[in-house]
């Protein structure tokens, strides 16, 4: 490490916070010490006895702990803040800077029914449909439902399926609690963005985003910069990790994996929180969460935006990255396969300079990377993709949603006037130490004609090659010999689709 | 949807965030927090304990093992099990060690210090194991009617085979939890998440060495049981109880969900070899069984479980003869315990997996198998002697045939499947007769304390414990009913030995049976006394100083009717009395407004050796039929519509029915696909938390979720021509797994005999490809 000789990146900062501000439900509180470096639930839990959002499974899967929360962003121009859902357990205090949470507590009280209950119209929905039995998950039901109104109007079940896709009920099979949401009364109904308005909280939050934060704590350290380089040469050991939203560092913490907080955080550096649509490319910073590409890239994306559709939670959508998807670097990764397949390109930014790396050539072993311990990755630059290329999606996993796949794969072909293959892509998650491309497969087939791939025989040969080309293991989410033939299947359904669509076309 | 009845009585805090369940009590001072060191080591022989770095943290109050309890021995039919392990260790996730510190960090750094040596020894890991090795656990069990050895020789139809099912996670919201408050006179207060206070109550005062009267268990609320705390929560209280009694502090036991799932049992994994015989229309002649299930480490509740696999292997379908057997294998695996259905989901999957093989066989309908084997006409006598009485079987199967469309769509998903290549469609039917009552007699009473307050509100208590379920409002119901008061004067207050003792759990979908019968009779005494004075009133008597109204013998009081706040003489309906303004004129003349009421189930027992008896009081019925499709090239299944229909007599609470029949059913349909249990090869559990054991989630449900019931008064032997609803819905889940096997049979397979429970994707897909690995449980 070269710490020593690099400037402190705190000395060039003028000024400097030791604190957190954040509000809740509200009310203003400055965290110093200690309590900047719990989580969410355990803080609200615990020192503040706000017991309604409960824990479950500690890991972002259940959805118990939901709450909603609306970030200020450095140098955001407008007033409108909006609130939404995310998972109390696997958010640190220190990831909440800058942010306004609401508990259950908090939900705004409505004119009082005739049982004299202010209710909120999800919670009144969910007591006359019966949505409640055990009543431990309800909690989270009723957030991320509130959540849900502050964006739709009209709710139909699609709808409540998809934005309580995280959160698990044991009791009520759910059927009562779609029924609830199609119950919803909408009418005289305020928003939390309304209730909550304040013009001084805005700005509170809003000026405190432009201060750089630096706070220890025994073993703990958070320092949360204004810039990229500052980011960078804060990396002063192999002990410190970058932090976009702590969706997987939250959950090591939680399990007892991972103890001494060197935080790095990204929250302050403005440019990182951008999604811009070039020309050829979208360029897409590190604070950018999976949500926000969602909504932007729906006409330049529409097969990867469908597919993070089924990619996780809304709770984890809403916080997690893209590029924290990235330096994970699991091996199954679910976006990966269509960034190695599109080509992305990644920036990363050292502590003196920075550089460009195709992410076919980012990955090198088991969770390991070309990342330099004092270097992290601002951008992604996703290139457009051509408008005849063939490109599909798949996850295949125990359960459809909210699970973690056993094997996701990007297949990808374009064929010239001719019909002939000019690009094609085989890119496979879970499959080996790291996502990976199938390059001599790739070889293999380009400049063959569609007519010939297509035939019968010659699909079932290529999707033998293809799965001869990968070592997956065998694990909790599927044996070997599953994956091996999901692989191959896959290839076969794509080609099923691609030949519906030639159809179609023709 | 509109429900007639009130909401759940805790609907408004659930909704609110305001129901306290036992991690939401505030800490008080000096409390300490409880972590509970296991083996890591499935068998062996611990060598050696060093706890002297641990205890050397700060803030380590203490480290307890078994030489700290009085008695180390517990189990809810055996008391076979070690609270804390001895010299040898039996499963992964055995307690071995108990920790007491300020805090929960403090305690995990201790936890991650203490060091045990376990010399590991040979453990027997699953079913097949166990078989071969004959290690089993008590008798073998048999039920036999008729002689079915003879009719196999002459059968017209034969098939053999063996049927597997997995276990299943109970997974419910809040783990294991418990609060031990010290009082005086070294008595405890024990808060639980708990379905059975009485024992737990029983099994603290034992490990400590107290009479049952110096040990308060309250229950006030579970974050979901369904089974899993019937027993096992009252290990993990008492080991809480432990710290509290020696401490003399209060001490808190929380599991987290990891520690949760890989330490405590889960539905029994069950492996049984059959024998049919039937005729060409797929009729039964004979069905020979044998069970076998993995009872895990220690017998727990498992001779209750299986038997009631063995009485619920007919489930809808009548067996004129018929030999079931029954053994209990013992593996290394936490105990296997309690599981909504408790055994019965495991038997009827049985015959619900012959029914459809006999289809195959015969290249005939399934439903019309089922339709011909349904209990009807003369054949209403079930293998173990009880004869099912007010049958509405035929009446369900016949109305869901109709109302689920389901020749049309038999025919529909056929042309369908001729032209789709990547998705294959499959339809099945699956029905559930399950039988009310524990089926150990003496556990089939309860009691009631009902005190009526002089404003005319109402506080009860029972021995049924809140797990969601809605017993408290069904109970709130019956009371209101029985003292003529609005539903909102009837409080329902937590469970408490203190004031409900000897109770039984709150399990067997009993629950609300017995504590709703036990209600109504504490309301009938005291509604006998404000009639008696009634009565005197309106015959003109005024109470004075010199004349109290006292309860005379003899007078007649059916004429006088509570309802409405009203107390009423419907001889004379101008005579009238507003129920609090009697119960007023009671309390100043000194008559009692609080009664505890009894009840016992009538006309059941059963004679284990002769394997026959009326173990049931009744049974409760339902019918459903499941369209799924598969993708043929993952696997992955969705449930396209589910139509049930179930018989509930008259129910209490139509809300409250209406999702224990949803959320049963989607829990089966959980248990027969996604929620794969995965040990390593040490024995180790390895799905144990949310992201690798896979509940369903609300995507999961079925795309049309049709539920009905039919009209059924006959139902007099029990409260208010009601019938239990907890368990039964859960085994109509069979009906997905029943549809999966018609789309492989669909995809061409001819050979589904080898589908197990559960179908995962991987099973599915593996299945379609011929490369189906030995299942190994």
């Amino acid at each position: 490490m070269t710490s020593d000789l690099n400037p402190k990146w705190y000395n060039n900062s003028d000024q400097l916070r030791d604190y957190l501000v954040i509000y809740i439900n509200g009310e203003r509180h400055e965290i110093r010490g200690e309590q900047a470096f719990m989580t969410l639930s355990d803080y609200l839990r615990h020192e503040k006895q706000l017991t309604g959002t409960k824990v479950v499974c500690a890991e972002g899967d259940c959805g118990a702990c939901t709450v909603l929360m609306a970030a200020v962003k450095p140098g955001s121009t407008t007033t409108e803040i909006q609130y939404q859902s995310i998972n109390a357990c696997i958010q640190f205090m220190h990831g909440l800077d800058c942010c306004h949470v609401i508990t259950i507590e908090g939900l705004p009280e409505q004119s009082p029914d005739k049982q004299g209950n202010q209710l909120h119209p999800v919670q009144q929905a969910m007591v006359q449909a019966q949505a409640t039995q055990c009543g431990f998950c309800t909690p989270g039901f009723v957030m991320a439902a509130a959540g849900m109104m502050e964006v739709k109007n009209k709710i139909k079940k699609q709808h409540a399926r998809n934005f309580l896709t995280g959160n698990l009920c044991r009791c009520t099979g759910y059927q009562s609690i779609i029924n609830a949401m199609l119950d919803i009364k909408h009418e005289n109904h305020s928003s939390i963005k309304d209730c909550y308005h304040n013009p001084q909280l805005h700005q509170d939050l809003l000026t405190h985003s432009q201060t750089a934060v630096r706070i220890q704590h025994q073993n703990n350290s958070f320092d949360a910069p204004l810039d990229s380089i500052s980011a960078a040469q804060a990396l002063t050991s192999t002990e410190h990790k970058i932090f976009a939203a702590s969706t997987d560092l939250g959950v090591q913490f939680n399990k007892g994996h991972w103890q001494k907080q060197r935080v790095v955080s990204l929250n302050l550096i403005e440019e990182l929180h951008h999604c811009e649509l070039k020309d050829d490319c979208a360029r897409i910073g590190a604070r950018v969460t999976l949500s926000q590409l969602e909504k932007a890239l729906c006409d330049v994306h529409p097969e990867w935006v469908a597919f993070m559709h089924i990619f996780a939670s809304p709770q984890i959508k809403n916080n997690g990255t893209l590029i924290g998807n990235i330096a994970n670097g699991s091996p199954i990764g679910d976006n990966l396969p269509f960034l190695l397949a599109m080509d992305a390109r990644l920036n990363i930014q050292g502590p003196t300079t920075g550089r460009t790396v195709n992410l076919n050539d980012f990955y090198q072993a088991y969770r390991q990377m070309d990342l330099a311990a004092d270097e992290l990755i601002t951008h992604v630059e996703i290139p457009n993709k051509a408008d005849d290329c063939f490109l599909k999606l798949y996850k295949v996993s125990q359960r459809r949603d909210l699970d973690i796949s056993c094997v996701s794969s990007a297949l990808m072909m374009r064929f010239d006037q001719h019909n002939q293959l000019q690009a094609v892509a085989i890119a496979l998650g879970g499959v080996a130490a790291t996502a990976v491309r199938l390059k001599t497969a790739e070889q293999s087939l380009l400049g063959q004609h569609m007519g010939d791939l297509l035939q019968p025989e010659h699909i079932k040969a290529t999707a033998e090659m293809i799965a001869n080309q990968v070592t997956p293991m065998s694990d909790v989410r599927g044996s070997e010999a599953y994956r091996k033939l999901l692989v191959a299947n896959l290839y076969k359904k794509f080609m099923a689709e691609l030949q519906a669509s030639h159809e179609v076309k023709a | 949807m509109k429900f007639k009845d009130l909401p759940h009585d805790s609907a408004v805090s659930h909704v609110s965030g305001t129901s306290e369940f036992i991690d939401d009590r505030p800490k008080q001072a000096g409390e300490l927090w409880v972590e509970v060191v296991y083996s890591t080591v499935a068998h062996g022989d611990i060598t050696h304990i060093d706890t002297k770095a641990a205890i050397a943290i700060e803030g380590v109050k203490s480290i307890y093992s078994y030489l700290d309890l009085a008695s180390n021995r517990w189990g809810s039919i055996v008391k076979d099990q070690p609270l804390l392990a001895e010299k040898t260790v039996h499963y992964i996730g055995e307690p071995i060690l108990v920790i007491a510190a300020v805090d929960k960090p403090t305690a995990l750094a201790a936890k991650a210090v203490v060091k045990i040596d376990i010399t590991a020894k040979q453990p027997v890991l699953n079913l097949k194991q166990a078989r071969a090795q004959r290690r089993f656990m008590g008798e073998t069990y048999c039920i036999e009617t008729g002689d079915s050895a003879a009719e196999f020789a002459q059968a017209e139809h034969l098939l053999t085979g063996q049927f597997i099912n997995g276990g299943q996670e109970q997974f419910y919201l809040e783990s294991q939890a418990s609060i031990v408050y010290p009082e005086e006179n070294n008595c405890l207060h024990v808060h639980v998440s708990a379905q059975h206070p009485t024992e737990v109550q029983h099994v603290v005062a034992s490990a400590l060495g107290l009479k049952q009267h110096q040990v308060v268990a309250t229950v006030k609320r579970m974050g979901g049981g369904f089974g899993g705390k019937e027993s096992q929560s009252a290990h993990y209280a008492a080991l809480a109880a432990l710290v509290a009694h020696k401490t003399k502090k209060p001490a808190r036991l929380v599991l987290s969900k990891d520690d949760d799932m890989i330490v405590t049992g889960k539905r029994h994994p069950f492996c049984n070899d059959y024998q049919v015989a039937f005729d060409h229309q797929g009729k039964l002649q004979a069905l020979n069984v044998d069970f076998y299930t993995d009872g895990g480490a220690y017998i727990d509740l498992t001779p209750a479980i299986l038997q009631r696999a063995m009485f619920h292997v007919d489930n809808a379908y009548y067996l004129p003869h018929a030999r079931i057997t029954g053994t209990i294998c013992q593996t290394h695996t936490h105990p296997h315990t309690a599981f909504r259905g408790f055994g019965g989901p495991q038997g009827a999957a049985v015959i619900e997996h012959i029914m459809e093989e006999i289809a195959l066989h015969l290249d005939i309908d399934a439903l019309d198998v089922r339709k011909i084997n349904c209990y009807q006409g003369n054949e209403q006598q079930t293998h173990y002697g009880q004869t099912v009485d007010h049958n509405v079987l035929p009446e369900l199967f016949e109305q869901i045939e109709r109302t689920a469309d389901y020749r049309a769509r038999r025919k529909s998903i056929k042309q369908f499947n001729q032209q789709s290549t990547g998705l294959i469609k499959g339809l099945a039917l699956s029905a559930v007769k399950f039988g009310i009552s524990f089926t150990t007699r003496f556990l089939n009473q309860g009691n009631a304390l009902v005190n009526v307050h002089v404003d005319g509100t109402v506080q009860v208590s029972t021995g049924a414990t809140e797990m969601g379920q809605g017993v408290n409002s069904k109970i709130r119901k019956v009371v209101s009913e029985a003292l003529g008061v609005a539903e909102t004067d009837v409080r329902l207050m937590p469970t408490s030995t203190e004031k409900n003792a000897n109770t039984s759990a709150t399990a067997a979908s009993s629950g609300s049976d017995i504590n709703c019968a036990a209600a109504a009779n504490a309301c009938h005494k005291i509604t006998a006394r404000l009639a008696n004075i009634a009565s005197q009133l309106w015959a003109g008597f005024v109470p004075s100083d010199e004349h109290e109204l006292c309860l005379l013998d003899g007078r007649a009081t059916d004429h006088i009717e509570f309802k409405g706040g009203q107390v009423i003489n419907l001889k004379q309906p101008s005579q009238t009395f507003k129920f609090n303004e009697l119960v007023g004129i009671a309390y100043l003349n000194r008559i009692s407004l609080s009664d505890y009421g009894h009840y016992k189930t009538p006309e059941i027992y059963y004679d284990k050796a002769k394997g026959k008896g009326r173990p049931f009081l009744y049974f409760t019925n339902g019918v459903a039929a499941s369209e799924v499709s598969i993708d043929s090239y993952t696997g992955e299944v969705k449930i396209l519509r589910t139509d049930l229909l179930m018989d509930l007599g008259r129910m209490i609470n139509d809300g409250i029915d209406h999702g224990q029949v949803a959320g049963g059913f989607v829990q089966g349909a959980g248990w027969v696909t996604t929620e794969n249990l995965y040990y390593s090869d040490q024995g180790k559990l390895l799905s144990h938390s949310p992201t690798t054991y896979k509940i369903p989630s609300i995507h999961d449900t079925p795309r049309i979720f049709n539920i009905d019931f039919i009209e059924n008064h006959s139902n007099v032997m029990n409260i208010r021509g009601s019938k239990a609803v907890g368990e039964p819905p859960l085994l109509l889940g069979l009906s997905v797994w029943c549809a999966i096997k018609d789309a492989l049979r669909n995809a061409g397979l001819s050979d589904t005999a080898g589908l197990c429970i559960p179908a995962t994707s991987e099973t599915i897909l593996m299945n379609l490809s011929g490369q189906m690995p030995e299942q190994v449980l």
